[in-house]
């Protein structure tokens, strides 16, 4: 007994050991980040160079990504090991507060600024410099993004700007021609809307106008020739009695086809991405969307879907449009940060982007597939995807049923340079959250629009005096 | 000062709890300090934190987004804890009295518990749909105009609510396992002295169970006023913009005003405020509670 006794003993402490050093091995490696602990601290690519190095918020999901990953790791010389998925906030705030951060990160241009003001981000201009990326071949309007109190920090990637889709049979069934639809003049944009909107039994069985909001409050500010946000990324005018206007009249437009919770109800219904669409089930009459929408309709039911683009035309006449996309960024502590900036100019060469939008029609080819075009922050690369006039360019104008998709092509092509950009703003997170807020309360009818956006610019002016 | 000594039991109990212990101190207690700490401070996570004093807490006080926030929260958990509690005591009654195949539609009713809470959160916004959704056609066969469950900002909130049903079967389990513990005996005295349906249940089965409802009603208000993903995922996730004022729980915007606004000091100061709330709301509801539970090992 003794000896049973004893051995109990021996045994538990044994185990309470090893349950110790369970506990102390899970917590140790829960520890981890998304960044390369496994390589040296400081970049030391000159000499022997890294094997490898972590990228963030990349997902290479299509020929598009994949192409240029492939293209760019074989440039280099080095692995890039991705941390797939968009970007995520919480993850990178967590890194980059561990000193750990991924070596390059791909963001939304619209969030450099914040994070730049922050000093999270490293300046590019050096890196520029030394591998003497021309700057001049990026848009200008994906450039001013990422371009903060003189300093650039991000390359631009890809270029996404709203389209104006109209649904031809819809409108030739209301009586509305599609040439006619007018941003710029609320009384005829509402006219046409409500001549394609139908009803059925008090149900919205389809939607003459969809401006695209709540997340469109930029772009028609820009049609209204409104700039949200000062120069100085700060000072945002968002309680103008100009914008109050243009609000009332979304509201009116809104309300003109249901009301915004019938609306946004009868959205959420729709096979946006699928072989159901709007386009297709005639859901829709006309639609502000980014140009990518082209692409999506093109790999859905290219042949049952009849549209035209038509210019997104301000007071005056003019065609307008704002633009969006990514960026290649470098975070601070970087432990690679050359490489990071090697990376970033050859994912967004013209040769990169010619290889990859290749590789995209090869691939569409094989499925029978209309290609619509790789849409770029790169202008140089955009001319030689879209020089279908010398019949050399990589997007060439299928004809047949398809020239449907040829027109919308070359129309939207037309729009891409009228794109007006908000400045570089440090709280762009907390304007773009206080808009769509502001928005949705005007939509909804729960504050009128004086007062909705006169706390929204209440909230955004809270925000600035924090980081002044 | 006579000195503690532990058994060897004692002592492997200890060693066995370790894991948690550690677990605890490192990311929870550990956690916790530090959120303290940085709730005196401005700190954006990226920039070391600079001290503010209880200037985060003043401005919480007069923060009219997080007063909505915290209405929307008292509002959801005033209403979701008692219809869940409610319900899952009707299910686990229910399920007590079938004999066969109970294993069966236990097992269905608790299955919901098992969904992501992010699959949840998509499910209810094509089922809450206002104007294709499962439960709006289901009205309209009375010939009820179902609302926008999800675009009204008046019903928002009950729409939540109700998705929040979802997930009952947790405590549907708990109290059918307290059904199952209530002598058979009381009943059948109950049944020769002639009591009704109602006085059984009233001073027999809710008595017996009274530690499991107890139990869950404060769980089920924790959980409450920390109710985040599905919610999160209806409205303000990737490719939601439907960031109504209506659906902005306070954790919510603890979340946002931590990784999207870069507030994480104003961010920690919310959540000690919240803390501060659940421990006070706890504290209420034990000791008003514990004169309606029934301890079996009590002489009451």
């Amino acid at each position: 007994m003794i000896r049973s006794a004893k051995w109990r003993g021996t045994s538990t402490r044994r185990t309470g050991v090893a349950a110790s050093a369970v506990a102390f091995a899970l917590a140790l490696a829960a520890c981890g980040g998304v960044g390369a602990d496994d390589e040296p601290e400081s970049g030391s690519d000159s000499t022997t160079g890294p094997q490898s190095f972590t990228v963030s918020g990349f997902g290479a999901d299509d020929e598009i990504g994949q192409i240029r990953l492939a293209l760019a790791e074989k440039n280099l010389g080095a692995k890039a090991k991705l941390n797939k998925g968009a970007f995520d906030e919480q993850q990178f705030l967590a890194a980059v507060a561990a000193g750990n951060p991924p070596d390059v990160v791909n963001m939304g241009r619209d969030q450099v600024a914040s994070y730049a003001a922050r000093g999270a981000l490293i300046p590019v201009d050096d890196c520029i410099a030394k591998e003497h990326i021309d700057v001049s071949q990026y848009r200008e309007q994906a450039m001013s993004p990422v371009t903060y109190e003189g300093k650039t920090y991000g390359i631009p990637e890809f270029y996404n700007y709203p389209l104006l889709l109209v649904n031809n049979r819809v409108a030739k069934e209301a009586g509305v021609d599609p040439k006619s639809i007018d941003t710029g003049d609320w009384e005829s944009l509402i006219d046409a809307a409500q001549k394609m909107t139908k009803m059925e039994g008090g149900k919205l069985v389809r939607l003459g106008f969809d401006p695209s909001l709540p997340d469109s409050s930029v772009l028609w500010s820009a049609i209204h020739e409104i700039q949200l946000m000062g120069d100085d990324g700060l000072s945002a005018r968002i309680d103008d009695p100009a914008v109050v206007d243009v609000m009332t009249n979304l509201k009116r437009l809104a309300d003109a086809q249901g009301g915004w919770t019938k609306v946004k109800s009868f959205k959420d219904s729709w096979d946006f991405f699928g072989a159901e669409n709007p386009f297709v089930t005639d859901q829709v009459g006309a639609m502000i969307v980014e140009q990518w929408y082209l692409t999506v309709l093109a790999e859905t039911a290219p042949t049952k879907v009849d549209f035209t683009v038509v210019p997104i035309k301000n007071a005056r006449g003019e065609p307008v449009t704002t633009a969006g996309g990514a960026a290649w960024v470098i975070p601070k502590d970087s432990k690679h940060p050359d490489l990071a900036c090697k990376f970033a100019k050859e994912m967004t060469s013209v040769p990169a982007w010619i290889a990859a939008a290749e590789g995209k029609v090869k691939a569409f080819a094989k499925e029978g597939k209309y290609y619509a075009g790789t849409y770029t922050g790169n202008l140089k690369a955009d001319e030689q995807i879209f020089a279908d006039a010398s019949g050399e360019g990589i997007w060439k104008p299928a004809g047949g049923e398809m020239s449907v998709f040829d027109d919308a092509v070359r129309n939207a092509l037309e729009q891409q340079s009228h794109a007006v950009i908000q400045p570089a703003s440090p709280i762009g997170a907390q304007f773009a959250d206080a808009m769509v807020k502001a928005v949705n309360r005007i939509l909804q009818g729960e504050q009128d629009p004086a007062a909705s956006l006169q706390r929204a610019q209440s909230d955004v002016d809270k925000a600035a005096q924090a980081v002044r | 000062m006579a000195r503690v000594r532990f058994s060897g039991e004692t002592r492997a109990a200890y060693l066995f709890l370790s894991p948690w212990l550690i677990g605890f101190l490192v990311f929870t207690a550990g956690s916790m300090v530090a959120s303290f700490v940085l709730s005196l401070t401005s700190y954006d996570v990226i920039n070391p934190p600079s001290w503010v004093g209880l200037d985060n807490y003043r401005e919480a006080w007069s923060d009219p987004v997080a007063r909505r926030a915290l209405w929307n929260t008292f509002y959801y958990t005033v209403f979701h804890v008692p219809l869940a509690t409610i319900i899952a005591l009707l299910l686990a009654m229910l399920l007590n009295r079938i004999r066969k195949v109970q294993g069966f539609f236990r097992t269905v009713f608790y299955l919901p518990s098992m969904t992501p809470a992010v699959a949840v959160g998509v499910l209810f916004l094509l089922l809450l749909n206002g104007q294709t959704g499962m439960l709006n056609r289901f009205l309209g066969l009375f010939g009820i105009p179902g609302p926008g469950w999800t675009t009204e900002a008046d019903w928002i909130m009950p729409g939540i609510i109700l998705m929040s049903l979802w997930g009952v079967g947790g405590t549907m389990v708990i109290f059918l396992a307290a059904l199952k513990d209530v002598p058979v005996e009381l009943y059948e005295a109950g049944a020769i002295d002639g009591v009704g349906r109602w006085s059984r249940f009233r001073h027999i089965t809710l008595p017996m169970i009274s530690g499991a409802v107890f139990f869950s009603v404060i769980t089920n208000t924790i959980g409450s006023l920390q109710m985040f993903t599905q919610v999160y995922t209806m409205y303000f996730g990737t490719g939601s913009k439907f960031s109504s004022d209506a659906a902005t729980l306070y954790l919510i915007y603890l979340f946002q005003s931590a990784f999207t606004f870069l507030r994480m000091g104003y961010a920690s100061a919310l959540a000690w405020i919240l803390f501060v709330i659940i421990v006070v709301i706890t504290l209420i509801q034990v000791v008003f509670g514990n004169r309606f539970v029934y301890y079996e090992a009590e002489d009451k």
